[in-house]
């Protein structure tokens, strides 16, 4: 379990944490969310031992992550895809990372051919795209077989198919077990991969729920064209149903099933130019809970 | 601790920046020893003490082994490796053992490899000049006196890296400080205070290799004040500086 408790950290003036407290369970899928700049990463780079908190505490397992044994094999971490020598070939970074842990380079060479990396391995890594050195380094933090995975942003800059395989790989390490709390300012990353989603705005935790709660936020009404609006809205009220007209011609109804708002437009002989379901983007979901909404 | 030290050794041998830092010196020692043993009459070249000067050339390795000590650990911070470093090994007085460990092993592969290259050239040549090679007392203080200052310059760059964390500004300090900075500090102090240069981190080097010349300490005298320098900046350098927080490389 991962526990940060009245966790406060200050830059000079700037307070980046803001008394920040929220558990991750073992073996879910966490998402970490906030707008760029909420204190995410800094966060995580408590957690792990690496930025020294102004106040609170953080711990993996009832420890700090400095008193951790082995805490490299306890904890895979994915931090940022620049971390590399530009001059040291792929499979050396591993081993380079594999060595200090007592890892053999069989495990090594398993894990890249894991990430797909097997042929690129033997190039020096400034040759790597942005896609295969978030892989390496995915690689490099599964090496001692983490029960745990700390991942900040890890979809920063990889193309639709590298967040879909991110999303399938890790997927499947929650399937078999393992913790992972993976950070994001883009909430529709979360959408098929998260089970909660801790959400924090300029430090402070807003929301520590169920991505399905999220989800429901963000189902809509009905949206409906019709060149007879008055009449139909007549209707609807009478139906006990609201609705409003957002633009000439254009109804947004709530809280009703999409297929009662057909029924009603045909017993009422409406003509309509559309039907159709609307859902608030998970973005403006986001958007509105972090109070940003416009 | 000895994986650690090995993947700090892996560290160096993995980039190429060693194998073109050892290759130049060894480059410049055959030059050197070369140009010397045509350059000069066989009769120049009979006595144990000319011999000796022979071996003079490899302690250019000082400055490379200074630079890759400063590197082993600017260079992580500068390509942020050092952020997992640390997060395999989060207690940083370890990381900065093996780090000055890793430099003192390369100081000596460095000093030897350049040596026994001078020595591997000498041989032969002096042998073609018609000129017999003995291995005096004086080419054996010079060797050993070498190698014992490539070894404690390794060191010495570790530690100087751990109390200035940006490459580029380390090794223009490397530089300052033995080119610029001792000379300014010798030329006010020596007529009135002789005994100041003596502790300049230069002289001492010199002293080391030459077991102790005009203006400097003994060896050993000189050894101890590179020692005290490995250990006030490390303990500098792992107190304050390398405790600071590690961000990410962007921010």
């Amino acid at each position: 379990m991962i526990a940060v408790e009245g966790l406060t950290k200050r830059y000079g003036k700037t307070l980046a944490v803001d008394d920040l407290s929220f558990a991750v369970e073992r073996g879910q899928v966490t998402g970490f969310l906030g707008p760029n700049g909420a204190g995410k990463t800094t966060t995580l780079r408590i957690l792990l031992d690496l930025v020294k908190a102004t106040s609170g505490t953080t711990s993996i397992d009832g420890k700090r992550y400095r008193d951790l044994d082995d805490p490299a094999k306890r904890v895979g971490s994915v931090l940022e895809a620049t971390n590399f020598h530009p001059g040291r070939k792929g499979r050396n970074h591993l081993r380079v990372l594999a060595r200090p842990q007592g890892i053999p380079d069989s495990r090594v060479d398993e894990l890249l051919e894991l990430v797909d990396l097997t042929e690129a391995a033997k190039k020096r890594v400034k040759t790597y795209s942005l896609g295969m050195r978030q892989r390496l380094t995915i690689a490099g933090a599964l090496l001692g077989d983490p029960d745990v995975l700390i991942l900040d942003e890890p979809a920063n800059g990889l193309d639709p198919e590298g967040i879909r395989w991110l999303r399938g790989f890790l997927r499947g390490l929650a399937e078999r077990g393992r913790t992972v709390l993976v950070s994001s300012h883009v909430l529709s990353e979360m959408a098929q991969l998260a089970d909660r989603v801790v959400i924090i705005h300029r430090g402070r935790l807003i929301s520590h729920t169920s991505l399905s709660e999220i989800l429901a936020r963000a189902e809509g009404g009905v949206r409906v064209r019709t060149p007879q609006a008055e009449q139909f809205r007549t209707a609807l009220s009478s139906a006990g149903i609201e609705s409003a007209e957002t633009s000439a011609g254009t109804l947004a109804i709530k809280d009703a099933p999409i297929e009662r708002v057909g029924e009603l437009a045909a017993r009422n002989q409406i003509v309509l130019h559309e039907l159709s379901p609307e859902s608030a983007s998970l973005e403006e979901v986001f958007l509105e809970l972090t109070g940003d909404a416009t | 601790m000895i994986d650690l030290l090995l993947a700090e050794l892996l560290k160096l041998r993995t980039t190429r920046m060693v194998y073109g830092l050892l290759g130049a010196l060894l480059l410049i020692v055959a030059i050197a020893t070369i140009a010397a043993i045509i350059d000069q009459p066989a009769g120049e070249l009979a006595g144990e003490n000319d011999q000796a000067e022979l071996f003079g050339t490899a302690a250019t390795g000082i400055i490379f082994v200074l630079l890759l000590g400063v590197m082993l650990l600017s260079g992580e911070f500068r390509h942020g490796t050092i952020t997992q470093t640390f997060l395999i090994t989060p207690n940083r007085w370890k990381v900065l053992a093996a780090k000055l460990v890793a430099g003192a092993v390369l100081g000596f592969v460095f000093g030897a490899a350049a040596e026994l290259f001078a020595l591997v050239l000498t041989v032969p040549l002096l042998e073609l000049k018609g000129v017999d090679f003995t291995f005096g007392d004086e080419a054996t203080s010079l060797v050993i006196g070498t190698i014992l200052a490539t070894t404690f310059c390794g060191m010495l760059g570790v530690a100087l890296g751990s109390v200035i964390r940006n490459q580029v500004v380390a090794i223009i300090v490397v530089f300052a400080a033995l080119l610029i900075v001792e000379n300014i500090i010798t030329a006010a102090t020596e007529s009135r205070w002789p005994e100041i240069p003596k502790y300049l981190p230069g002289h001492a080097i010199a002293g080391v290799v030459d077991d102790g010349s005009d203006g400097t300490f003994s060896r050993e005298g000189s050894l101890a004040v590179l020692g005290t320098y490995v250990l006030v900046l490390t303990a500098a350098g792992g107190s304050f500086v390398l405790s600071r927080d590690v961000n990410s490389i962007q921010a």
